[in-house]
């Protein structure tokens, strides 16, 4: 009986161990890149990693559900650009409750601080008055430094509609700037 | 071309959108008027500036404390998850142990003749040991002879109190009654269905949503065959638990 015992144990701490391995090896570059995805929609670093690290959290639980594997990093990205924008979402509540200025979630870092130009700050409103589906396009396409076949692989889209979402992304915030 | 036309027209010459025909006029229009092509300047400045101003956005690094963060985090959630694992392959033996025993002990039973008495017996015993289980709310009993030739989509959970009430006196007549605690009734699933998968090598095994286990019968390995009954959650009967 011992040694049936033995072989449950075995087998099903076997299948824990090669799972989380294998949670390992794609964990390996993913905590940058969901931190990225976080900060584009929160634009506040502390706000950016716990939304990350809830992100990677979830990964983690739901990875033995995950299918296809490969999709990992699109899952991971898409959970966590949902996460952030729940956090801002609910970040806006909190602050028109506590009426507090829109703009400022928590004190900036001075990093923060140096890049807070007029420019960023209208850039920053025509990034987020970008329909959904551009705005992820352009941040993915600049986080994975404009390889766009990537971008399609993490989004699930061909090539060609990340290539014409992402001049489309551009040409309306070149068209809402210019006319500021 | 004239300039208000020619300005609608600056940022898809820029970004490559013009047909040729009528790049070849902004063009025309941009060599022949200082202001628009001071315009065309601004513009690709203000084209350039929005790219380095994503990439800038996005320059940001994690903290140092970050990965280290989420390593914790991680940590944390995986010793959650081995925990049940952990506390269930202690029980899940002893279960089996119990099992074997008992198994042995009905068969021994079973091979001596019936008295009304002692069946009388060990159905007010059982009955007590269901009333007792605070996770007993109803049986899924099965026909004794056919339990092991039935499929696990057929082990159904019981809806109207006649079925209940009948269910109790099944499972009266199928003594001995192992009662699983909640807490270990995930493991147990686990290692019943590993069991129907084949990956062990033991007799077939009848699971639903666990909550108690029957000995049936001793098998001709002489490992106990038990069908695994649900005394709770009935609605959530769910086969792919165990798939």
């Amino acid at each position: 009986m011992d040694g049936l015992v033995d072989c449950f144990a075995g087998s099903a701490v076997t299948q824990e161990a090669l799972l989380e391995r294998e949670f390992e090896q794609r964990l390996a570059e993913c905590p940058t890149l969901a931190f990225r995805v976080a900060v584009s929609v929160l634009r506040n670093q502390a706000e950016a990693e716990d939304v990350a690290q809830e992100a990677l959290l979830r990964a983690y639980r739901g990875f033995r559900r995950l299918r296809d594997r490969d999709r990992f990093r699109g899952w991971l990205v898409r959970m966590t650009w949902r996460l952030a924008l729940d956090r801002i979402r609910s970040i806006t509540r909190r602050q028109r409750r506590e009426q507090v200025p829109l703009d400022s979630p928590a004190p900036p870092t001075p990093e923060e601080l140096a890049k807070s130009s007029e420019f960023s700050r209208r850039l920053y409103a025509a990034i987020d008055s970008l329909p959904e589906k551009l705005r992820i396009t352009l941040i993915l396409s600049t986080i994975e430094g404009h390889d766009l076949g990537e971008v399609g692989r993490l989004l699930e889209i061909p090539t060609g509609t990340v290539k014409s979402r992402l001049h489309l992304a551009r040409k309306r915030l070149a068209e809402v700037l210019n006319a500021l | 071309m004239r300039c208000e036309q020619y300005r609608r027209l600056v940022i898809e010459a820029i970004l490559g959108e013009l047909d040729k025909e009528v790049l070849v006029q902004f063009e025309t229009h941009r060599a022949s008027c200082e202001a628009c092509q001071a315009d065309f300047c601004r513009v690709r400045e203000l084209l350039d500036s929005i790219d380095r101003g994503v990439l800038d956005m996005l320059d940001v690094q994690p903290s140092a404390k970050f990965g280290a963060q989420v390593r914790h985090r991680l940590s944390e959630s995986s010793a959650e998850q081995r925990l049940p694992a952990q506390l269930w392959l202690p029980a899940a033996a002893g279960g089996l142990a119990v099992l074997a025993v008992l198994a042995f002990l009905f068969s021994f039973k079973s091979s001596l003749p019936h008295t009304p008495n002692s069946l009388q017996g060990s159905a007010q015993v059982a009955e007590k040991q269901v009333a007792l289980s605070p996770i007993a709310t109803a049986i899924v009993p099965g026909p004794r002879a056919s339990a092991d030739k039935m499929p696990v989509s057929q082990i159904r959970p019981l809806k109207s109190k006649n079925e209940r009430s009948e269910s109790k006196r099944s499972i009266a007549q199928l003594m001995p009654v192992v009662i699983v605690p909640p807490n270990e009734w995930a493991a147990v699933t686990s290692l019943a269905a590993d069991i129907s998968r084949g990956r062990v090598s033991l007799d077939p095994i009848r699971v639903a949503n666990v909550k108690s286990i029957e000995p049936r019968e001793i098998s001709s390995s002489e490992l106990p065959v038990f069908e695994v009954v649900s005394m709770d959650d009935q609605d959530h009967l769910s086969d792919s638990q165990i798939r």
